[in-house]
Formats: C-alpha cells, sequence, structure tokens
C-alpha cells in the first residue's frame, strides 16, 4: 500500500518534470540557488552577527566590543538589500530564460522582456500623489526581494509562453554575434516584446486602481487574511501553519514569518513571568508564538533543519548532499531559503509533503507538552536568529525539559523527513538507469 | 575513525561556546527586564463613538500614515459586555506611540450606555497599563467617545494613579447630548458637570466642532459641544475649542476631515508638520 503510493509520488514528480514549464521553474529555482546561498550568509552577518537584536550580538555583546560595530552594521544591511532586495526581478529574468529556450526561442530578450515586465508590476503609483512626491521610491520595493519569487516566476514564465507562441522560428544562436544578428533578433522578436510589455503595463496600470501595494500586494492581503488572529484554539494554529507553510513551498515566502514577540498575548505573558518569576501558569500557554514560533521552526519554517540531518545522514543523491552541506549554517539560524531554492523544496512533491508534515507533528508534541504541564511555555523575548533548538530553552529561562521537548521535535521531524530522503534515493538510482 | 573524534570535539566545543553564553544573557536580560519596564512608550488612546466598532478610526490612521515618516503600530481592543477584552493587532517593539483603540461589543448611545462604557473603558485601560507599564498617554474621542474618556478622566484615572494624560483631544463630542438649547441641562450634562473636579489638574484639552451649517454637524448640535467650556474651563491647565466648516463636516466625515487630521497632528501627537499646515491651523483657531 505505502509502497504503491510511493511508486505513485515517483511517477508524479517525473510526470511534472516533463512538462516543460515546470521544468522550467525548476532549473531557474536550482540557477538562483548561488544568489540565495550568499544572500543567506549576508543574513547571518546583517541579522544574527551585526544587529543589535541580533542572537549572536546579544549573547557575546558584540555591540560593546567589536570594532567598527555600527559600520559593520551599515554595510551588511546595504548587502542584504541589494543582493537579496532584487532576487525576484533575477527570478524573473532565469524564469523566462529557461522556459523560452525549451522551445528554441531568443531566449535571452525574453528574459529581459520579464524583468522589465516584472519591475512594471511594481511601480510605486504613489510616487504620483502630492504626499509621496520625493518621500518614497519609484517601485515597491519590498515586492522585488524573495517576497516577489512567486509572481516573478509567473511573469517569467508567462512572457516565455508570450515568446514562444509569438514568434515563428526559432532563435539561431551566434557564436559571434555581428551587428546585422542582434538587429534580425530585433525584428523577429518586436511582436512578443511589445505584447508582454503591453500585457504587464495595462495589468500593473489596472491594479493600481484597486491595490496600493502592487499585484504582489493584493496576493500578500489575501494570502495574510487568515493569519491575522489565530488566537489560541489549537486547531486555527494548525491550520494557520499548514497553510503558512503551504504558501512556502510554492514560493509565497513570509505571510507569518516569524509572528515574533509584540503581539499582545505574548507582552502579556511576558508581563505575568516578570512579575511572578516563573513562566509557570503563564495566561495564554497556547498561541502562535508560544507553540509555532518556539518549537516547530527549527531551521526555519517546515523544520528544515531536521531535513538537512536526513539528507547528511542517509542521502545517496550528491546533489542534496552538496546543497545540504551549504546551507546547514544558515538553517542553524532559521534561513532556510537555500534549501527551498537549492533542492528545491519549492514545487517538489516529494520534499513538500514533510515539510508540510514535519510541523504539524512538532506543533502537536509542543501542544501535549504544554496541556500535561510537562514544560512551561515560551515567555521570555527570543530572537529570529535564535537557534531554532534553543529557543525553548532559553523562552522558558533556561527550563531542560523545554530542551528536551525540542530535541524530540527535531528528533521526530528527522523521522519524518527520513522516509522521503529515501524515497528520493531511489528515484535517482531509477532516473540513473533511464538516462544509460 | 581518528578524524571523526576531532570533529565531534570541536562540535561539542561551539556547542557549549554558544550555550553557555546564551544562557548567561537570557538570566541577565531577564533580570534588567524586570527592572526596566517599559516607560518611555506614551500611547495614542482612541475611543470611537456610539454604533463605531474597532475599526472606526482606519481611515484616519491611514490618512495619518500618509504624511508621518514614523509609523504607528495599531492595537484595537473590544470590550465585551462581560468585560471581557478582545485584543487584535499589535505594538511594534521599538513603537513609542503606538495608537489603540478601545471599542464596545455595547456600543449603543443614551446615557446609561455611556456611564457604563466609561466603566469598561476604565477596565480596558487598567488592562493596557498592566501589559504595558506605560506612564502617559494621549486621548482621542469622536462623538460620544470624547463623553467616555472625559466621564473617565473625572471618576476613573485615579485608579491608575501613576498615569498622566498629556493631552485630550475630542471631536463632535456632544457635552449636551442632543439638545440644541443654551440653557437646558440634560442629564448627561449633568453628571459630566458635577465630577469636573476629578479632572486632572494638568491636562491639555482640545475640542473640535464641525458645522455643515450655523447649528450643527448633522447629528451633533454645535451648541452642545460648546457646552463643553462649563466642564473644562478652569478646571485644567489649557481648554481650547476649534470650529471646522467647510467640505466633509458631515458628523461621522469629521475623523477623516483633512483639517481635522491636521489638528490632530499638530496638537495632539506634536508632530513636527510643516509651517504651511500649522498657519491654516492657527487661522482655524481665530476662526
Amino acid at each position: 500500500m505505502i509502497k504503491q503510493i510511493a511508486n505513485q509520488l515517483l511517477k508524479w514528480e517525473a510526470w511534472l518534470n516533463q512538462r516543460r514549464y515546470f521544468h522550467a521553474l525548476r532549473d531557474t529555482l536550482t540557477l538562483l540557488f548561488p544568489f540565495v546561498l550568499i544572500g543567506a550568509f549576508i543574513n547571518i552577518f546583517n541579522q544574527a552577527i551585526f544587529h543589535k537584536n541580533g542572537f549572536l550580538a546579544q549573547i557575546y555583546h558584540l555591540s560593546s566590543w567589536f570594532p567598527g560595530f555600527k559600520s559593520l552594521m551599515t554595510y551588511t544591511t546595504m548587502l542584504s538589500a541589494t543582493v537579496n532586495g532584487v532576487i525576484a526581478v533575477v527570478a524573473a529574468f532565469t524564469a523566462a530564460n529557461f522556459a523560452a529556450r525549451a522551445l528554441k526561442r531568443d531566449n535571452l530578450l525574453a528574459g529581459l522582456t520579464a524583468a522589465v515586465s516584472f519591475c512594471l508590476l511594481n511601480f510605486n503609483y504613489a510616487a504620483f500623489t502630492k504626499q509621496g512626491q520625493g518621500a518614497s521610491s519609484q517601485f515597491l520595493e519590498q515586492n522585488l526581494g524573495s517576497q516577489g519569487i512567486f509572481l516573478a516566476l509567473l511573469v517569467g514564465l508567462i512572457t516565455g509562453w508570450l515568446f514562444n507562441h509569438l514568434t515563428f522560428k526559432p532563435h539561431s544562436h551566434q557564436l559571434i554575434e555581428t551587428r546585422r544578428h542582434l538587429l534580425n533578433r530585433a525584428q523577429e522578436n518586436w511582436l512578443p516584446m511589445t505584447v508582454t510589455l503591453v500585457v504587464f503595463s495595462l495589468l500593473s496600470y489596472g491594479i493600481s486602481f484597486v491595490s496600493k501595494n502592487g499585484l504582489n500586494g493584493l496576493f500578500y492581503s489575501a494570502f495574510r487574511s487568515p493569519f491575522v488572529n489565530p488566537g489560541s484554539v489549537f486547531l486555527n494554529i494548525v491550520s494557520v501553519t499548514l497553510l503558512s507553510n503551504f504558501f512556502w513551498v510554492i514560493g509565497i515566502i513570509g505571510p507569518i514569518d516569524f509572528s515574533g514577540n509584540s503581539s499582545v498575548s505574548t507582552v502579556q505573558n511576558l508581563e505575568y513571568a516578570l512579575q511572578h518569576g516563573s513562566a509557570w501558569g503563564a495566561p495564554n500557554p497556547i498561541t502562535l508564538h508560544t507553540v509555532f514560533d518556539s518549537f516547530a521552526n527549527v531551521g526555519g519554517p517546515g523544520m528544515t533543519l531536521a531535513l538537512i540531518i536526513a539528507i547528511l545522514w542517509r542521502s545517496h543523491n550528491a546533489d542534496f548532499r552538496t546543497v545540504a552541506k551549504a546551507s546547514w549554517l544558515p538553517s542553524l539560524f532559521n534561513f532556510n531559503q537555500p534549501l527551498l531554492v537549492g533542492l528545491p523544496i519549492m514545487f517538489s512533491p516529494i520534499l513538500a509533503i514533510p515539510f508540510l508534515l514535519a510541523p504539524m507533528a512538532s506543533l502537536l508534541i509542543t501542544w501535549g507538552a504544554l496541556k500535561l504541564s510537562f514544560m512551561p511555555p515560551v515567555v521570555y523575548p527570543v530572537e529570529r536568529t535564535m537557534p531554532g533548538f534553543l529557543v525553548g530553552w532559553l523562552g522558558t529561562g533556561g527550563d531542560w525539559r523545554a530542551l528536551l521537548v525540542s530535541l524530540i521535535n527535531l528528533a521526530v521531524a528527522t523521522a519524518i523527513y527520513l522516509p522521503f530522503i529515501l524515497l528520493e534515493n531511489r528515484s535517482m538510482e531509477g532516473g540513473r538507469t533511464d538516462e544509460a | 575513525m581518528k578524524r571523526n573524534w576531532w570533529r565531534w570535539c570541536l562540535g561539542l566545543i561551539v556547542l557549549i561556546g554558544v550555550c553557555w553564553p546564551a544562557y548567561t544573557w537570557s538570566k541577565a536580560n531577564i533580570k534588567s527586564l524586570k527592572t526596566a519596564g517599559r516607560t518611555r512608550m506614551a500611547p495614542v488612546i482612541m475611543v470611537p463613538g456610539s454604533s463605531a466598532s474597532q475599526n472606526r478610526f482606519d481611515d484616519l490612521i491611514t490618512e495619518l500614515g500618509k504624511e508621518t515618516p514614523q509609523q504607528h503600530s495599531v492595537l484595537k481592543l473590544t470590550v465585551q459586555t462581560n468585560g471581557k477584552i478582545k485584543y487584535s493587532g499589535n505594538i511594534g517593539r521599538n513603537d513609542n506611540q503606538p495608537f489603540i483603540i478601545v471599542a464596545f461589543a455595547n456600543n449603543k448611545d443614551g446615557k446609561a450606555n455611556i456611564d457604563q462604557q466609561a466603566v469598561w473603558l476604565n477596565d480596558a485601560f487598567k488592562d493596557l497599563v498592566k501589559t504595558y507599564k506605560f506612564n502617559h498617554f494621549r486621548a482621542l474621542g469622536h462623538s460620544n467617545g470624547g463623553l467616555i474618556w472625559t466621564l473617565f478622566l473625572e471618576r476613573y484615572l485615579k485608579q491608575s494613579p501613576k498615569v498622566h494624560i498629556d493631552r485630550l483631544m475630542t471631536i463632535a463630542a456632544p457635552f449636551n447630548m442632543e439638545s440644541t438649547s443654551t440653557t437646558a441641562k440634560t442629564s448627561m450634562f449633568n453628571e459630566l458637570y458635577e465630577y469636573r473636579t476629578g479632572l486632572p489638574n494638568g491636562l491639555t484639552a482640545y475640542s473640535i466642532a464641525g458645522t455643515e451649517n450655523y447649528t450643527s454637524d448633522g447629528t451633533v448640535p454645535y451648541n452642545s459641544v460648546n457646552f463643553g467650556k462649563y466642564i473644562f474651563q478652569d478646571e485644567i491647565k489649557h481648554f481650547t475649542e476649534i470650529t471646522v466648516t467647510g467640505a466633509n463636516t458631515a458628523h461621522s466625515d469629521l475623523p477623516q476631515n483633512k483639517q481635522i487630521v491636521s489638528l490632530i497632528r499638530q496638537y495632539l501627537l506634536d508632530e513636527n508638520v510643516p509651517s504651511k499646515l500649522r498657519k491654516q491651523n492657527q487661522q482655524q483657531l481665530k476662526n
């Protein structure tokens, strides 16, 4: 029975990979991997080390003795804003490039058109209004980073599709470009270029009447609406987490990334704990923060640290091992984007299932431990970059039982990922025989 | 095998090198949190009028957010009829001037309801003070929200002796209810008048009236707003009445009226407004 399902899953994945545009999508993600990896390391420096609230900065009191802490803060913020800040534009370019290449169209022009189109969609119309003048940027910068990847991929694929269907003969590559050939390229591709630009510019202008933050903003407000107030009902927390992690799988990154320390229930918990000198009996033991942030987010959403452990332990897939070896350090500080695009987890049915299931198991275990009063809830402030398996321990003021629960969660999550890694081993061996 | 042994050793040393300082840091952090508390925060607490929900000020807040460089986080409370409080939204960690909106599940008009709503406001207020430990705040009330604030300041603020109000702004608050008379006093006014000595002496208050015509803003009579002077004058440090006329001065449009928004920015939020707005506001005062 399980074998059958496994085989079906493998077949489905293989079938999906043969779809032209799906293949282009996966290729895009893999090509983005080095950029995302560099971005993740920049994030470590920017958010965990050279940031007032960074985990390493706090525990080693870096800000007080590290020479040039402030300048490094500025420098790494600049790096993060640029490298991570325009990753979606790169994604749009790459997706169109691969999509057009599949049918041997002019992939370079397709890519450039897609990149421009994506920027079109993220124009800041507020810059025209009286108050916005001079105050803000011409573009909606926040949509050009990893937030925008889903839309960027979509724009890239649509552009690629338009190029595939609106040019009539395949593009001939020349090793050494001549001016005539370049001009020919323009002549052959003017139709899809114009159509793409017109379509997206009209779309962009139309959206501006509805949403101030562009199409992406519209997406996010729609996707975020279920997360506004999950309250303390466990079932709500579970469904919110499930939905959020599902969004990560399809490239909509972070509607609820880390709900953080600021919600009222968290502040109430903290006040209680400070007054009573202990986390026991806090008024809101079960919230998104005490259960999800603190225990189901080890290594980033989807308990991805467990995935790394599973891969390094049992995977025979050399690619997987390479990606895991490169990504374990960012994942310790809860940056898992390299894994999402490198393996990729995004748009991969085999990895998506444990990516969704593992946090569920953690939620359940944590909830049980809290309900049975095995451990106190997390009440003291914890930082986003705090290594996931330490959050429970430090957030309860050093309760060993919370650390134990974190470790159990990690072990269970690894056990959930493992069968899928073994399955992936099989598919790889199968794939090799196909190629031979 | 030997190499592996080294690796495990190194890993263990790194783990201890992280965990030990992390543990001491978290202990020290808890200690400093205990002693410090959060005293720099001075929220702006808004109370909507009758039949309005916690979302009443959304337009005002967007309007304020358009022009200010500083983003205010927004926390909304609705006090249920049994005194329980429902929260939504949150206050950003470094936000020293968040907006807090206190609404009531029973938001009906009438003196009995307003008296009860002032009690509920006190419940919400005490809960907020307990949670966020602020000792200064500013208040904004639209319509009956202004009456609820006044009652609260007169009778209940004393229950939180460590907390001081800096400024109060009421928008079209009918201190004499629906009465258009300049002499007849309603029971609501009598209550407000009776307890007026309880008002904090250091308070600075602004009462804004909107007028579509010479007598009212379509809902609240100008004369009723004008009764505020009998309550505040000579009881508090400063009391200013402002009348706004022109476009969008119907009662329910007032909170998002452009002129009132700029008055809020200058007088309630104490923002550094451009000199153009400052002049416009001053002209308002002369009228």
